[in-house]
């Protein structure tokens, strides 16, 4: 799951964007409004962690460009108004979600969940396809209740073909996901992934589609 | 409320008008009628006297009466008389279809609706003049009522013009009353729609619009300043805590909690540094300071080498043209508000720029002035500069940026001394900063 963090101070953003990648969240980070708008529009992010207080380009105008722009990339505020008229405008702006600041990271990421759940419309965090039960919030595989032990990256992977069950994705589009816009990758990782889940899950699981992409059969 | 107001004025103004359309009109028709019956009595009198002149008693004792044929008929007049002899025996009467009234005593009279005048004349004849009244009777009544419909009418359109008139004056009441309750939902831009400014409810509209924009800019600057005060301590705060809900997660390395703890030093630092200059704002001159002769050069001075380090980092050339200036001042608050002054032309300066500093006693004041080149402060900003959270550039991040507190505290501190303190800006090109007080000596 990639996510884009916007807060412009920067221990705080720091912060964030090490507690969410420790939850296994690819993290990229934006300082202010203007970067942030431009990455926004520019990756399909999972999910975004919007500050209101933003240098040159407020929060508030950030959510609405990106909203106008036909994104419904899910948009939780982080920030540190709390009046019942700063959530009203804010979720009214386009906003998914509402948190203030302090906040705790377990609840942060919980919503974050949630909400990339709900938008790829996937109510329950658990999926069963044959003789295994993925669930999505503990990033577990069991197979007749015995788990099956993934990589953080081996799961990334698993999630996104189960999130996007009978559509074909990419390579590009499995990797857009998983790393970050720090991270080098290699350009047979995906396969090299793909090949150890085959491994631990069966080969039957992950279909390949020669020169488009991989699949999990609906 | 306006609605019963607006009644009362109009029953007011019925009732004052239908009293005067009354006793003008019982006047005029009183009147009238005295001076009908004035013309009435005129008329028996000048008949009686030529029924009397022609009643001439002979030397025997025998009346002769003798009347001109004018008096013989029921003329035009409508006057009609009776001549009794002192014994009441009938002696002429000049029509038949009139009453055939007795002899009375001499005098006026209205009787049946007539006027009668009695008199007696020679050898103590009787004679009675009288006339029918109907017809005065009837003109007296067409004018009471042409008197009535007239004023009727006057005074219908005298209250339809009331009733619009005082709906017209009072209907600023009501968007008063609408405007009011607004405010009172919360409503805080809610205004007063006015036309008309010359009345005086026009005036009452604009004090009370004026009155209105007070309360919303002290509200809206409460407002913001909570918003500002609340992001400035939250987000040190939410830093804080999310540095220790990660190093609490898992075991880290030790390398990784003390940077951990570096960043916590930090958020406690900027938060003792927030609340501590809220503190100073909202206890405003209750703090209780010391004041002693301070030389304002020496201030200058001692400031300038506060920001030296950081003016060299930055590459900036600092000049001090410090003259001899003496105040009364707390020595430790002063020498903190002109590094303040100092640091923001530090902060907000441009790659080789360059910061004056000049102190000087002019026109019996003391005077510090700090010029940079920096960046500048739009003309929008100015006004603003001194408020608490006040950051003028969008663009600045929180990297140079502080709270926005500095200049704040700096003007509390200018003011608590007896001073001022003005900014005067050119975008891009740079700040002066002047403050001044009373000099001493």
């Amino acid at each position: 799951m990639r996510l884009l963090v916007v807060e412009d101070e920067p221990d705080l953003r720091r912060s964030l964007v090490r507690s969410l990648a420790d939850a296994q969240f690819a993290v990229d980070e934006s300082a202010d409004g203007e970067d942030a708008l431009f990455r926004a529009l520019e990756v399909d992010y999972d999910a975004i962690v919007l500050d209101l207080m933003l240098p040159i380009r407020s929060g508030e105008s950030v959510l609405e460009a990106i909203r106008r722009a036909g994104r419904t990339t899910p948009v939780l505020l982080l920030t540190a108004r709390d009046t019942i008229a700063d959530r009203v405008r804010g979720l009214n702006h386009g906003a998914d979600d509402y948190l203030t600041k302090p906040f705790v990271i377990d609840e942060l990421v919980a919503r974050l969940r949630a909400l990339i759940r709900r938008a790829q419309q996937q109510p329950s965090p658990i999926v069963a396809i044959g003789d295994l039960r993925i669930d999505l919030v503990r990033r577990r595989v069991y197979r007749d209740d015995i788990e099956v032990p993934l990589t953080g990256r081996e799961f990334g992977i698993l999630e996104q073909l189960v999130r996007h069950r009978g559509r074909i994705l990419t390579r590009t589009m499995l990797s857009e996901h998983l790393y970050n816009d720090a991270s080098e990758v290699m350009s047979n990782a995906i396969d090299v992934h793909i090949a150890a889940i085959r491994r631990k899950l069966g080969p039957t699981l992950i279909e390949t589609r020669r020169g488009q992409g991989y699949l999990i059969d609906a | 409320m306006r609605e019963s107001l607006r009644a009362r004025l109009l029953l007011w103004h019925v009732a004052t008008g239908a009293a005067i359309i009354l006793a003008f009109g019982a006047s005029v028709t009183f009147l009238t009628w005295h001076t009908r019956i004035a013309a009435v009595d005129e008329d028996l009198r000048a008949r009686a006297a030529l029924l009397e002149a022609a009643i001439r008693p002979d030397d025997s004792g025998r009346l002769d009466f003798i009347l001109g044929p004018e008096l013989r008929q029921a003329d035009a007049s409508g006057l009609y008389h009776v001549v009794w002899t002192r014994d009441g025996v009938l002696i002429d009467r000049s029509a038949t279809d009139v009453p055939a009234p007795e002899p009375a005593a001499d005098g006026l009279r209205f009787a049946d609706g007539h006027r009668e005048r009695h008199s007696t004349a020679a050898e103590g004849v009787r004679v009675l003049v009288g006339t029918d009244l109907a017809g005065v009777r009837r003109d007296i009544w067409s004018l009471a009522i042409r008197l009535l419909l007239t004023g009727a009418a006057i005074l219908v359109v005298s209250v339809a013009g009331g009733w619009w008139f005082t709906g017209r004056a009072l209907a600023p009441l009501d968007r008063i009353n609408r405007t009011a309750r607004l405010m009172g939902e919360g409503d805080l831009t809610a205004r007063i729609p006015s036309e008309a400014v010359d009345s005086e409810v026009g005036q009452l509209v604009a004090a009370l619009n004026s009155a209105f924009d007070q309360l919303h800019g002290a509200v809206e600057r409460q407002r913001r300043f909570t918003a500002d005060a609340s992001h400035e301590l939250r987000t040190p705060l939410a830093t804080m805590s999310a540095e220790v809900q990660w190093a609490l997660a898992r075991e880290r390395d030790p390398a990784d909690l003390r940077a951990s703890l570096e960043v916590c030093a930090r958020a406690a630092g900027r938060m003792q540094s927030v609340i501590e200059r809220l503190l100073f704002l909202a206890r405003g001159e209750a703090v209780a300071s010391r004041p002693t002769l301070v030389r304002l050069d020496e201030v200058a001075r001692d400031a300038v080498d506060h920001v030296r380090t950081l003016a060299d980092a930055a590459g900036l050339h600092v000049t001090v043209e410090a003259m001899p200036a003496t105040i009364h001042a707390d020595p430790e608050r002063l020498l903190e508000a002109v590094t303040h002054v100092l640091t923001n032309a530090v902060r907000y300066n441009v790659a080789d720029g360059s910061i004056a500093i000049e102190t000087r006693e002019i026109d019996g004041h003391a005077e510090l002035r700090v010029r940079d080149t920096g960046i500048g402060i739009g003309a929008e900003d100015l006004p603003h500069v001194f408020e608490p959270f006040f950051r003028g550039d969008p663009a600045r991040s929180r990297d140079t940026g502080g709270a926005g507190l500095g200049l704040a505290v700096t003007r509390s501190v200018v003011e608590q001394h007896g001073g001022t303190i003005a900014c005067q800006s050119t975008p891009d090109a740079g700040t002066t900063i002047v403050m001044r007080w009373p000099a001493v000596g």
